[in-house]
């Protein structure tokens, strides 16, 4: 039976770089869910699923693909995970699946039309975090990387306005404009839209087509290879001002760490780090986590990223018991 | 080192045993196929056993025409990727290139790829002077996708050494005002001596760093054999030492450049089946994608053409070289006994060199020449049976129809044209053995992509280019494996899974005959061996 293109489960896909704001913004749907079940495809970038760990939701549709980056090729768990999904007599009203900072837009397509083959699902819209604040401060190559993968999108949320100079977001937006003219751009700030607009947003199936016609010539890059990723755990406790030189010794490897920490003043409660770039914050996790575990990730550029060096300096944080 | 492969299909495009069960292979050599029993008994005792673990052994594929060193040049950084996949239009390309030029160092030099007239709806043929608005103080050049033009600004051009004075080398294009100053636009042979000064520019270990990704991407996609079309001699340092480094390599058959009737061809000699002087590649005309070809019905008037492209109404375009000119390299280097390619896209052009070579077998008949055509987009189907009848083999660049198929039919030539374009099917139906390629750093380099553009010559838009000319599953295997291997003469030791060659392999997931047509570019490439030594495997 092939289901009618309305009658199947709508995908919504969000991408972005390390940090942008990806997971803001899933949680930003799900506290907007009002009844209505998503379930959500977390992909994240390091051994530890700590996007999984963050995202606050008391529903039980959290699916996390523990194998790396959906980046690179047809991905199997997730094509298998959400045409159960899809099979279910009453199906998630849509299924968001948030690709890794690190996998380009297009990587998704191969698993994705898989599943549209099958009339399991259609590709609602694609959706990419623009981290404004960020976005000048990074490379040539990082920078032109986020607008070629923002210009393959449906509509991009350019994010974290509210600390963006207004000339900076006014420059970004003409720059945006040129480069990604078939998209369309909200600004935002902690990704702070109304939901309801998003997914109401109907994209015309013909438009779609005609872009994806546009790109059709394309081939997907193996991003993975041009990263190097660093994790550790611990069940030891850590020491509060160590860490935080250890927070200012990381951005010279990396673009992007994150982890749940428990220091040794406070050792029942869970803090959240965030990494982007130079910008570091720690703050209290607002749900109680289930590890009992300290784990950090860190993404950083191949052969810039020194694991040895990290491990080295990660040892120094952890409190001797 | 001993290794028996078995446990999975083997596929060996060799008629007399087309599915062993076992191969055995010693010291990069194929020993014997057959049984698991019988392969096994060929083999010392401390044989290792590569489990194929149901999945399928082929040989490793061979793109007959392509250019692994000269790919390395054109891609990755300082190298600005410009193709339309990646910016989608000509307002976003300058927009980029300003960006570029924004952090460039002082005096840095910039190569931009991949402008298409065909693919940025809103192209211009960039001027000098607006480059020079761009860039004042360094020089760059925006180069087409079909790698067959250059745009460059006034300090592209000093660096170049090119200026009012320069002639135009035969079988070059310089664009120039009234007073003879070059206005931006250089095509053909120049265009890829001017890039050398901006490759040079940026030292050998950058290139040597980008070669090993040209190489990687090679066997990563199971090819195991390329050509270096448009060799030139300084190459060989680089083979070295990629050698030298342990790189893995695919066998490489050269094809040394010739632009003009005096030049010597490279005694390259390292190896007879590793790296060699295989022949000598001449341009006979260019790029049916900037309109420099010789067709005998002339180009469709479209915003495409006129506007973009700057072709005159009616434009049928001509050769890159005076008769004479041409017919002289032609006769010097066949006469020297090479096997010569000839880059051929319009049909009159095919007609011209068809037509030298007639004289020139009539006056010195040559057993088995293999004089082949390259590309071939526009050859009618009475050269092919020609082509045949004088042994000329075709080698089609399959992939202008998944790339540029929508524009080729709707701007360029029509659907009559568009339904015969890049002819693999009726070269095949008249008997030929044709290959295909990908003409990397033009298209990316996949022999599963070649196959899957001729079975089903479909368009990045879904639609179906000449429903005639599709390839069969076997045919177009062979046109990537046995048949390639006899259009660069080494059908003896590559090519096939047959006793006595090279144990060249890729492995994959499925099975390319019971897998859907439109979704053989997508099988992945479990591993690829070269000389029975793994070099790629997909970890996922």
């Amino acid at each position: 039976m092939t289901s009618k293109a309305k009658d199947r489960v709508p995908i919504i896909t969000i991408g972005g770089f390390l940090g942008s704001g990806k997971t803001t913004l899933v949680n930003r749907i799900l506290s907007q869910a009002y009844g209505k079940r998503y379930v959500v495809f977390v992909n994240d970038f390091g051994a530890i699923n700590i996007d999984f760990e963050k995202i606050e939701t008391i529903e039980e549709n959290r699916i996390s693909l523990k194998n790396g980056c959906v980046c690179c090729s047809l991905n199997d768990d997730l094509v298998a995970g959400v045409a159960d999904f899809a099979r279910q007599d009453i199906p998630p009203e849509a299924i968001i699946i948030e690709a890794s900072g690190v996998s380009d837009p297009r990587a998704l397509d191969a698993s994705l039309d898989m599943l549209e083959a099958a009339g399991l699902t259609r590709l609602d819209t694609r959706l990419y975090v623009l981290d404004a604040y960020e976005f000048g401060q990074l490379k040539f190559e990082d920078s032109e990387y986020i607008l070629e993968c923002a210009a393959l999108s449906d509509l991009v949320l350019l994010n974290k306005v509210d600390i963006t100079p207004d000339e900076t977001q006014a420059e970004l937006i003409e720059t945006f404009n040129v480069a990604a003219p078939y998209t369309g751009l909200i600004p935002t700030s902690f990704c702070s839209i109304d939901v309801s607009v998003l997914m109401s947003r109907k994209f015309d199936i013909a438009e779609r087509a005609e872009k994806k016609q546009k790109y059709a010539i394309l081939k997907n890059t193996d991003h993975s290879k041009q990263y190097e990723r660093w994790g550790a755990e611990t069940e030891l406790l850590i020491d509060r001002e160590k860490f935080s030189e250890f927070a200012k010794f990381l951005p010279q490897y990396c673009y992007r760490a994150k982890g749940i920490l428990r220091f040794v003043d406070s050792p029942e409660t869970h803090y959240l780090f965030d990494l982007v770039g130079y910008r570091a914050t720690i703050e209290i996790a607002k749900e109680p986590l289930k590890t009992q575990l300290s784990q950090v990730v860190a993404i950083g550029a191949k052969g810039i990223l020194n694991p040895e060096k990290i491990d080295e300096k990660f040892k120094t944080i952890l409190h001797d018991q | 080192m001993d290794i028996l492969f078995t446990g999975g299909t083997i596929i060996t495009v060799d008629e007399v045993n087309e599915n062993p069960k076992a191969v055995a292979v010693s010291n990069g050599k194929i020993l014997g196929i057959g049984s698991v029993k019988q392969a096994q008994s060929l083999l010392s005792s401390d044989f290792e056993t590569v489990d194929l673990d149901d999945k399928y052994l082929l040989p490793g594929f061979i793109d007959a025409h392509s250019h692994p060193l000269w790919a390395a040049k054109t891609r990755g950084a300082p190298v600005v990727d410009i193709r339309a996949e990646t910016v989608p239009t000509y307002q976003a390309i300058l927009g980029k290139i300003k960006r570029r030029v924004a952090v460039a160092k002082p005096n840095e030099h910039l190569i931009f790829f991949g402008l298409d007239a065909q693919l940025h709806p809103d192209m211009e043929a960039p001027t000098r002077e607006l480059l020079d608005e761009i860039a004042p103080n360094n020089p760059i050049g925006i180069q087409t996708s079909n790698c067959h033009a250059l745009y460059l600004n006034s300090k592209g051009f000093e660096v170049c050494g090119i200026d009012e004075n320069t002639p135009t080398p035969t079988g070059s294009v310089i664009e120039r005002d009234a007073s003879g100053r070059p206005t931006g636009k250089i095509a053909e042979a120049i265009t890829w001596s001017a890039l050398e000064s901006f490759y040079s520019a940026w030292g050998d270990g950058r290139l040597n760093e980008q070669f090993e990704a040209s190489i990687t991407e090679f066997v990563q996609n199971g090819i195991t054999t390329v050509t270096e079309h448009l060799y030139m001699p300084f190459y060989k340092a680089y083979y070295q030492n990629a050698l030298k480094r342990g790189l893995p390599l695919p066998r490489v058959a050269a094809y040394q450049q010739a632009t003009t009737a005096d030049m010597r061809v490279q005694n390259v000699s390292m190896g007879d089946d590793r790296l060699w002087m295989a022949g000598v590649k001449i341009h006979a005309d260019g790029s049916p994608l900037i309109g420099n070809i010789w067709l005998s019905q002339p180009y469709l008037e479209s915003e495409i053409t006129l506007e973009r492209m700057n072709l005159k109404p009616g434009h049928t375009g001509s050769v890159n070289y005076p008769q004479e000119f041409f017919e002289k390299m032609v006769r010097t280097y066949f006469a020297e006994g090479w096997q010569m390619t000839i880059h051929t896209q319009g049909d009159r052009t095919i007609d011209m060199v068809l037509d030298l070579l007639e004289t020139i077998l009539s006056e010195t008949p040559r057993e088995d020449h293999r004089f082949r055509l390259e590309h071939c987009a526009l050859m009618r189907e009475d050269q092919i049976a020609r082509a045949q009848g004088m042994g000329v083999l075709c080698s089609f660049f399959i992939n202008h129809i998944t790339h540029w198929g929508a524009p080729i039919e709707d701007a360029l030539f029509g659907s009559e044209r568009a339904a015969h374009y890049m002819p693999a099917g009726t070269a095949v139906k008249h008997g030929m053995r044709i290959s295909l390629h990908a003409d990397t750093p033009m298209t990316d380099p996949s022999g599963l992509d070649l196959m899957q553009a001729a079975i089903t010559r479909k368009a990045g838009d879904g639609r179906c280019l000449g429903q005639d000319e599709c390839l069969d599953v076997k045919t177009a295997l062979k046109s990537i494996t046995i048949d390639a291997a006899y259009q660069i003469g080494m059908e003896d030791k590559l090519g096939s899974i047959t006793v006595g060659k090279h144990a060249d392999f890729v492995v994959l997931d499925q099975d390319v005959f019971e897998c859907d047509p439109n979704e053989l570019s997508k099988i992945n490439i479990f591993a690829t061996y070269l000389a029975g030594e793994l070099v790629w495997q997909n970890d996922f």
